[in-house]
């Protein structure tokens, strides 16, 4: 004979054993916080991909070292990079004068569409790496355009951001990874 | 009549022999870059892999596996060089180490509860006599509950464990939408050409033409179409090119009017 007790105890600790595996879940799973990087990638801390290419206005340029950098992935088939342009172009522009450097990469794109559709949005001065077959942005670990990194003076990646980027985030970043 | 067995037998190991050596030919470049595309999953698609998906980031990641095959790599390098960048979730098998092996344990694991469950619940009943008393806690349908609860929690909690382990995972201060793109590159390009912009369509659309993918099929059409539009002589060889290797595309008839003399 089993005793009322026994079979407490079993449907209790069946019960307690169910209740430890969902905590246990809930404590791993848990948002690990508002992070100021914004989104996740394994790149982050490490050296930033290579980024070397010609650009769109037939420069070779290869990211080094140096500066604290913002690398911009988009094409000129992204909606969200037309209204997202502008923005990180004024940026460049009133960056450039405190050694901040912004780079893009123009991925599975043609040039010359490339070039009119900077025109249009007025973002022409960007420095833009050509990426036709997408490669370059497989190597930043992109899943699509727009994002956008932040690499620090040392040619670490600090800070990811998938979507069209917002002003507060990057500028917030570059001015965290400038004084760091 | 022994040696003959053994004559027998002789050919027949040889003839083993040389069908595991003509079967175990190395595959081509093709086959390892169709099998390495296989093996990652599309980190913009639902349940697909890099081989399946014709999103532009799947065939900016077939570029990457063939050029990195013809760079002869190997397929561990490969995969390891995605894993790398995109996080272990890139990869469709799960890992073997870190919280990975939890996931090939589990059903092994959740298997041999059942089992005890099972031969615990066979032992003989007590020898003391038992008054009624009401239904076991632990009844048939009740067990079965809790063990469907178990291998659920079993199975899920690993899973979700190995997709949190991928670090690409967003945290997000504020709402970052998630990467979008308005249209292929190949569907962009046909818009363009429909808008009546075959030169910046054809420039759009030949980088995608010129490599493998599941788009390059529509990527030859529309830029065989891109450079008729513009009276380019090259546009009878790129669209036979298309047909070649598409003839029964549902645009295949169409095509084949257009090349008539």
């Amino acid at each position: 004979m089993i005793a009322p007790a026994a079979l407490l105890s079993r449907r209790t600790l069946l019960i307690a054993g169910l209740v430890a595996v969902v905590l246990v879940a809930a404590l791993v799973l848990r948002p690990r916080g508002a992070s100021s990087a914004g989104a996740g990638s394994p790149l982050i801390g490490k050296p930033a991909p290579a980024l070397a290419g010609t650009t769109l206005t037939g420069q070779r340029f290869v990211l080094r070292p140096g500066h604290v950098t913002v690398v911009n992935i988009w094409a000129s088939w992204c909606d969200p990079c037309r209204q997202e342009l502008p923005l990180v172009a004024g940026l460049a522009q009133r960056w450039a004068s405190d050694g901040v450097q912004v780079a893009t990469i123009d991925t599975r794109d043609g040039a010359s569409l490339a070039r009119d559709f900077l025109a249009k949005v007025g973002a022409s001065g960007l420095l833009a790496v050509q990426d036709p077959d997408g490669r370059t942005a497989v190597g930043w670990g992109a899943t699509g355009v727009p994002e956008t990194f932040v690499v620090d003076a040392r040619g670490v990646v600090r800070a990811r951001w998938i979507g069209a980027v917002s002003e507060s985030w990057l500028t917030g970043q570059v001015r965290r990874w400038s004084t760091a | 009549m022994r040696r003959l067995s053994l004559v027998v037998l002789g050919l027949a190991v040889a003839a083993v022999v040389a069908g595991l050596l003509v079967g175990h030919r190395s595959p081509s470049q093709a086959d390892r870059v169709a099998h390495l595309a296989g093996e990652l999953r599309c980190p913009t698609c639902a349940g697909q892999s890099v081989a399946d998906s014709t999103s532009p980031v799947a065939a900016s990641m077939r570029s990457e596996v063939a050029q990195q095959v013809k760079a002869g790599r190997s397929d561990a390098q490969i995969l390891g060089w995605f894993r790398g960048r995109y996080g272990d979730a890139i990869v469709l098998a799960p890992p073997t180490h870190g919280l990975g092996w939890v996931l090939w344990l589990v059903p092994g694991l959740v298997l041999l509860a059942g089992v005890a469950v099972v031969l615990w619940r066979r032992r003989p009943p007590p020898r003391v006599p038992v008054r009624p008393q009401r239904p076991a806690a632990l009844s048939a349908p009740r067990l079965a509950v809790a063990g469907l609860a178990l291998a659920v929690a079993g199975v899920g909690v690993p899973l979700l464990l190995t997709r949190h382990s991928d670090t690409s995972a967003a945290a997000t201060p504020e709402p970052a939408p998630s990467s979008s793109t308005a249209a292929s590159p190949v569907e962009a390009a046909f818009q363009l050409l429909q808008a009546g912009r075959p030169a910046d369509a054809e420039s759009l659309v030949r980088p995608v033409a010129a490599q493998p993918g599941h788009d390059r099929a529509l990527a030859v059409l529309v830029l065989g179409l891109a450079q008729r539009a513009q009276d380019e002589p090259a546009w009878r060889a790129t669209l036979t090119r298309f047909l070649k290797h598409h003839p029964h595309h549902p645009a295949a008839a169409q095509v084949r009017r257009l090349l008539q003399p």
